[in-house]
């Protein structure tokens, strides 16, 4: 009984501490898109517009 | 008609407006250039989309911020626009809705900042408006949410009372428009004018649009012979007309009585005097952090810490023990969760008050001030008095500081300033400072916290003024701010926007802080040797000695330093969560045990070090989207290292030579 | 003369953008500073510091190099 408790909050803390690591690397990689809300909706190059920063840090 | 757009001026009650009819809550502030990305939301008593967008003074885009309206209004669904008006600024927010009217899509003209007009002396007859411009015109306060019902009304009731708008241009010019139409049969009938006007008038994002078509050069072709015949710049002639037709709007439809000088305006001479502007900024900036820490802070804080190290962590234990949980887990939870997580929630009444006080300067309308007391100095440095505003927006977290920085208009400045947002202190580091400050400075831990961030402004303007010299060389500058009026803010808004900054700390502490401490802990607990092992021997112990040795130099070469130092990329307030299961929490004897391991001296050290050596996980991520470029993200995280490493150095060394 | 010589609180019109970089007058055309407007010093900045005009109801803040551009001429 006492082993399955143990197992129990052992495998949600460490699962859920993993999960959220993952998630929060996951996301800085994919960039805007993944976090936006309108992702579903959107056609994509309303959030990086044409911009003069790209083709200057491009250089 | 399934989805709306917000269009307006910056600063001008979009936002609100949005926060209003979603009932939800963005983020909204008295400057323009507070949104700058699109949002969504849902309007659940018309059951449609609405989408607000940043503030723009013409669909002709200036600053990036600004391009996301008109690339939107090319290549999104809208259908229909919200536009509002400010009473006060009458002919100049008429350019931007005759941009709008002449997109002959369905428009809703809002009334807003009447009370403000008010005081101007100013009042618009809304009839005549209605008439002259063929489309509803609703009266509202975007703050309260007056006239809100009229809106709706208006968009149920659209089909009757929407007008196609025409503004007809001398002959020459329509005979372009129509040359142009023709060629543009991708584009739907309705809105081929529309796309065309904005093309004479050299719509930079019309024509980065429209550039892959093929009749491209066909019409570029037209344009310059049009502009030819006409012997002046096409902006300007169409320009002239619309100018025409909004003076003689205003002549009908504007009253203008004599207005009151307000009490804005002897606030405004004071803040904003020559001599005195930046001793006051210093001096505000001082009294937040008085109350931040010494008034109100510490005192809260240190009853959150005895609770939590005391109440808490005893209830959990027995509660461990009674459900029969091995000493691994009891352990995991106390000294690694509970350490780590509470550890950086009792400074909650630190950050919250700071937030308060953050929200404070923006809602009043006192940041933009401050850009213009400031610009001398940042001009100096290579900056832009307007880098300012992001920099201040980076003390509350540095994510939507470095977003901030899209509405500087030049690309330099703006890299420029997404490279050094990071120096400013941001409130994950808080934790931190209050820890030490109140382990090493009682008395004057408000004096220590300021130092630092003046620290934190001073390193980024000299090296803005050193990247500015070498690999960012000189481009000219513009500067050119708009000053809202000043606004004392509502209670309401000022606690929703505390909160709206607070709820992302609480966020972060369940979920990267937890995995941290959770990972931490488990490194603390684990050795070469076993489980369970003395601290001194676990691998957090091994990786942080590693690390730790290169700061012998600074005073502070030990493994704890080094393991919370590597731990602080994941979010600078893992640092405190670090110590705190390193040190042991448990009797709240944290402080104490650490000042075996610092002195005075190497403690500031630290803290200098922590302040400026590299941005956390989430500000990494939020410059490689704004900069679009490996190369300068890179640069971004990594020389701050060095700049760290150099000013520790020189405060370790003069303290040494000074004691 | 030019908008920096312009005393504290007086009231004078926008004659010459012409020499104004074109970015910058971009941006004061979308504020509605054009020719022909009315425009009023309100403060002027400690060691050729940024200057703040009221124009059309509305404040701005603009620096002293580019007020020298601007010509303007008494009512």
């Amino acid at each position: 009984m006492t082993l399955l408790v143990n197992i129990l909050i052992g495998s949600i803390i460490f699962g859920y501490a993993g999960i959220t690591l993952y998630k929060s690397i996951k996301k800085q990689k994919k960039g805007k898109c993944a976090a936006c809300s309108l992702q579903k909706s959107c056609s994509t190059n309303t959030c990086a517009p044409p911009s003069k920063l790209k083709d200057f840090t491009q250089k | 008609m399934s989805r709306l757009a917000l269009i307006g001026n910056p600063n001008i009650g979009k936002t609100s407006l949005f926060n209003t009819l979603t009932n939800s809550y963005e983020y909204v502030g008295n400057w323009s250039g507070v949104t700058v990305e699109k949002k969504v939301g849902q309007v659940k008593k018309l059951q449609k989309e609405i989408i607000d967008l940043p503030g723009v003074y013409t669909l002709n885009p200036i600053s990036r911020d600004e391009s996301v309206v008109t690339s939107f209004l090319l290549e999104d669904q809208v259908d229909g626009i919200l536009n509002i008006i400010d009473a006060s600024n009458f002919e100049r927010n008429m350019q931007l809705t005759i941009d709008i009217l002449e997109l002959r899509k369905p428009v809703f003209i809002c009334l807003n900042m009447i009370d403000v007009a008010k005081k101007k002396g100013i009042s618009i007859d809304v009839e005549k408006l209605q008439r002259f411009l063929g489309v509803p015109v609703i009266p509202i306060s975007a703050r309260t949410g007056k006239g809100v019902e009229g809106i709706y009304a208006a968009i149920q009731d659209s089909d009757r009372t929407q007008q196609r708008f025409t503004l007809t241009y001398d002959d020459l010019i329509e005979e372009g428009i129509s040359k142009i139409e023709a060629l543009l049969q991708h584009i739907p009938e309705e809105q081929r004018r529309w796309c065309t006007i904005q093309f004479l008038m050299e719509n930079e994002a019309v024509d980065a649009y429209l550039k892959e078509k093929e009749y491209f050069e066909k019409l570029v072709a037209i344009r310059t012979a049009l502009e030819k015949q006409l012997g002046e710049p096409l902006n300007k002639a169409i320009a002239k007309k619309r100018d025409l037709y909004i003076s003689t709007i205003y002549s009908e439809v504007v009253i203008q009585e004599k207005s009151e000088r307000q009490w804005s305006e002897k606030i405004d001479k004071i803040l904003t005097h020559p001599i005195l502007g930046v001793p006051i900024f210093l001096a505000l900036m001082f009294l937040m952090f008085q109350a931040t820490f010494a008034w109100i802070g510490t005192p809260l804080s240190d009853l959150l810490d005895g609770f939590v190290s005391g109440t808490l962590t005893e209830t959990v234990t027995n509660g461990l023990k009674a459900i029969g949980a091995a000493p691994f887990i009891i352990n995991l939870i106390c000294d690694g969760i509970i350490a780590g997580v509470g550890g950086v929630l009792v400074f909650i009444p630190q950050i919250f008050v700071l937030f308060f006080f953050i929200s404070l300067l923006e809602d009043s309308g006192y940041m933009a001030r401050i850009a213009v007391v400031m610009d001398r100095l940042m001009e100096f440095f290579g900056l832009n008095g307007k880098a300012f505003i992001p920099m201040i927006v980076s003390f509350g977290c540095n994510v939507p500081g470095v977003m901030a920085a899209r509405t500087i208009e030049q690309p330099r400045e703006r890299l420029l300033t997404i490279l050094v947002a990071p120096f400013m202190s941001c409130s994950a580091r808080l934790p931190v400072y209050a820890l030490f400050g109140a382990a090493f400075f009682t008395e004057h831990q408000s004096l220590v916290v300021f130092s630092l961030y003046i620290m934190g402004i001073v390193i980024a303007l000299i090296v803005t003024k050193i990247l500015s010299m070498t690999i960012l060389k000189n481009e000219t500058s513009v500067f050119i701010v708009e000053l809202p009026a000043y606004h004392v803010p509502q209670l309401k808004t000022l606690w929703r926007s505390t909160w709206e900054k607070g709820k992302g700390f609480f966020r972060k502490a369940g979920t990267i802080i937890f995995a941290g401490s959770v990972i931490i802990w488990l490194l603390s607990y684990l050795g070469p040797h076993g489980a369970n092992v003395n601290m001194d021997e676990s691998f957090l112990a091994m990786i942080g000695g590693a690390f730790g040795v290169l700061f012998i130099p600074l005073g502070f070469g030990t493994w704890q330093a080094g393991a919370s130092l590597i731990a602080g990329f994941l979010a600078k307030e893992v640092i405190v969560s670090t110590m705190a299961i390193i040190y042991g929490v448990s009797e709240g004897v944290l402080s104490s045990t650490m000042t075996t391991h610092f002195t005075a001296l190497s403690a500031y050290t630290f803290l200098a070090f922590v302040l400026l050596y590299m941005p956390c996980l989430a500000t990494v991520g939020a410059i490689k989207r704004e900069t679009q470029s490996v190369k300068w993200t890179l640069f971004a995280t990594l020389y701050p290292f060095v700049v760290a490493y150099i000013i520790a150095l020189i405060i370790y060394g003069i303290g040494n030579l000074l004691m | 003369m030019n908008l920096h010589s312009v005393q504290l609180g007086e009231i004078v019109k926008v004659k010459d953008l012409q020499q104004i970089d074109s970015l910058l007058s971009k941006r004061l055309n979308a504020f509605g500073i054009k020719e022909g407007c009315r425009i009023c010093m309100i403060q002027k900045g400690w060691f050729s510091g940024a200057c703040i005009l009221e124009c059309q109801g509305q404040k701005i803040g603009l620096r002293k190099k580019d007020l020298m551009n601007i010509k303007v001429e008494q009512l």
